[in-house]
């Protein structure tokens, strides 16, 4: 009678070698007819080809970590939950924010070069002078000029942050932003000394200078658009007006080009 | 025998190890499109009388690409002024490449001072832009053009590319 190794499988008769097994060296429990001679007819059958020595082995029962089981549906149910409550959380606050954020379309009115008017919600005295083409100066676009336009703006008596100003040079149908004094600062220092930043119309102090637009070369019907941006509680602009004033543009020149 | 330690065992940490790295990296994305998408909100355009026409390859552009001169109004009420360059704005086919059509511009590396056109907050302006296309990668002649806000786009329009 054989009897199977525990620990390799091997199948062997433990009356040869005392129950160790042969291959491992394991001893294995066997019960006593196992060390009893066989007799002819008990004796196993003798097979054609040789018998089959290895067993397959014993199937392990394999069982999932469940720390590691619970941990993955965990995460992943957060992943699904991420994937659908970003979008619609990102939609809603698209939607909810833009709306709040919708500027109204401005109010304009126009006002003459050269004559003193009432300009943001205090009425600060604003003047648009002389404007000046200067044409293409040093460190300019192909094709591009520069406009200068002198702004005096009167002092105020308080500073207010419920508007904001800002400054565009429409030419044609275009509106160009006014160069920021920094900007000027790396080519004309001597420009942007007497240079005026929309910001001037704003601020409390009395202020005159240059407003400088960069505009293309030739472009005909020259208007300089005064923006008033009312904001509200959160600093966002809730209506804008725009005081346009058509400019009569002559030749300037700049010394040193 | 470790059962922890057995191979289906560490099958599963990993498994969770990437589910984990999954729902971190869904967060990261989740956050960056909702900061993407509170800084979008600002921006409020629209389009109309959107129109394209078939231009000659301009001097700066190469023989490679046809070239289309696309022009629609444009209503800013945005809380910004709107910067009218290529950057501004995308053309999508309806099929193929998503990069076939691009808006190009002349550009000039040496200026320091370069022309800068914007629509303000609360006006309404012109707008040309010359759009680029790739033949070869083309698969539709209808294109959708978007305000790109950086947060999915702002459709404001299809044109029709002419034959």
């Amino acid at each position: 009678m054989k009897i199977l190794c525990s620990n390799c499988g091997l199948r062997y008769d433990p009356a040869v070698n005392n129950g160790i097994c042969p291959h491992c060296g394991r001893y294995n429990e066997a019960p006593p007819e196992a060390f009893v001679p066989q007799t002819e007819e008990e004796a196993e059958p003798q097979y054609d080809e040789d018998p089959e020595l290895w067993a397959p082995p014993a199937p392990v029962r394999r069982r999932v970590s469940r720390p590691a089981l619970v941990l993955f549906i965990l995460f992943l149910a957060v992943f699904a939950v991420e994937c659908v409550a970003f979008p619609l959380v990102t939609r809603a606050t698209k939607a909810g924010q833009a709306q709040a954020a919708y500027v109204p379309e401005a109010a304009t009115e126009s006002a003459a070069q050269n004559e003193a008017f009432a300009f943001g919600p205090a009425g600060r005295q604003v003047l648009v002078g002389e404007a000046q083409r200067l044409g293409g100066i040093r460190g300019t676009e192909e094709g591009a000029e520069v406009v200068r336009v002198w702004c005096e703006v009167d002092k105020e008596q308080d500073y207010r942050s419920d508007w904001a100003a800002d400054a565009f040079l429409q030419a044609g149908d275009i509106y160009y932003p006014a160069i920021q004094t920094y900007d000027l600062e790396k080519f004309y220092p001597e420009l942007a000394a007497e240079a005026l930043d929309p910001y001037a119309f704003q601020s409390a102090s009395m202020d005159e200078g240059w407003l400088y637009f960069l505009v293309p070369e030739g472009a005909a019907g020259h208007t300089l658009w005064l923006q008033c941006q009312t904001l509200d509680r959160s600093y966002d602009i809730s209506e804008t007006a725009m005081t346009g004033i058509a400019l009569t543009v002559a030749e300037g020149s700049v010394s040193g080009e | 025998m470790n059962r922890q330690n057995s191979r289906p065992g560490l099958l599963m940490w990993a498994l969770a190890a990437l589910a984990l790295a999954a729902a971190v990296a869904r967060f990261a994305a989740g956050m960056s499109g909702l900061d993407n998408a509170r800084y979008a909100a600002d921006w409020n355009v629209t389009a109309d009388q959107m129109s394209v026409q078939a231009i000659e390859t301009p001097e700066w552009g190469e023989t490679f690409y046809d070239y289309y001169l696309v022009s629609f109004r444009l209503a800013n009420h945005s809380q910004r002024p709107v910067d009218l360059d290529e950057y501004a704005f995308t053309a999508v086919p309806q099929k193929g490449d998503d990069w076939a059509a691009r808006f190009d511009s002349e550009w000039d590396s040496e200026a320091a001072y370069t022309l800068r056109p914007q629509v303000p907050q609360g006006c309404t302006a012109p707008v040309s832009m010359v759009l680029r296309v790739d033949p070869e990668e083309l698969k539709s002649r209808t294109l959708d053009v978007f305000f790109e806000d950086y947060a999915g786009g702002i459709p404001l329009g299809q044109i029709t590319l002419p034959e």
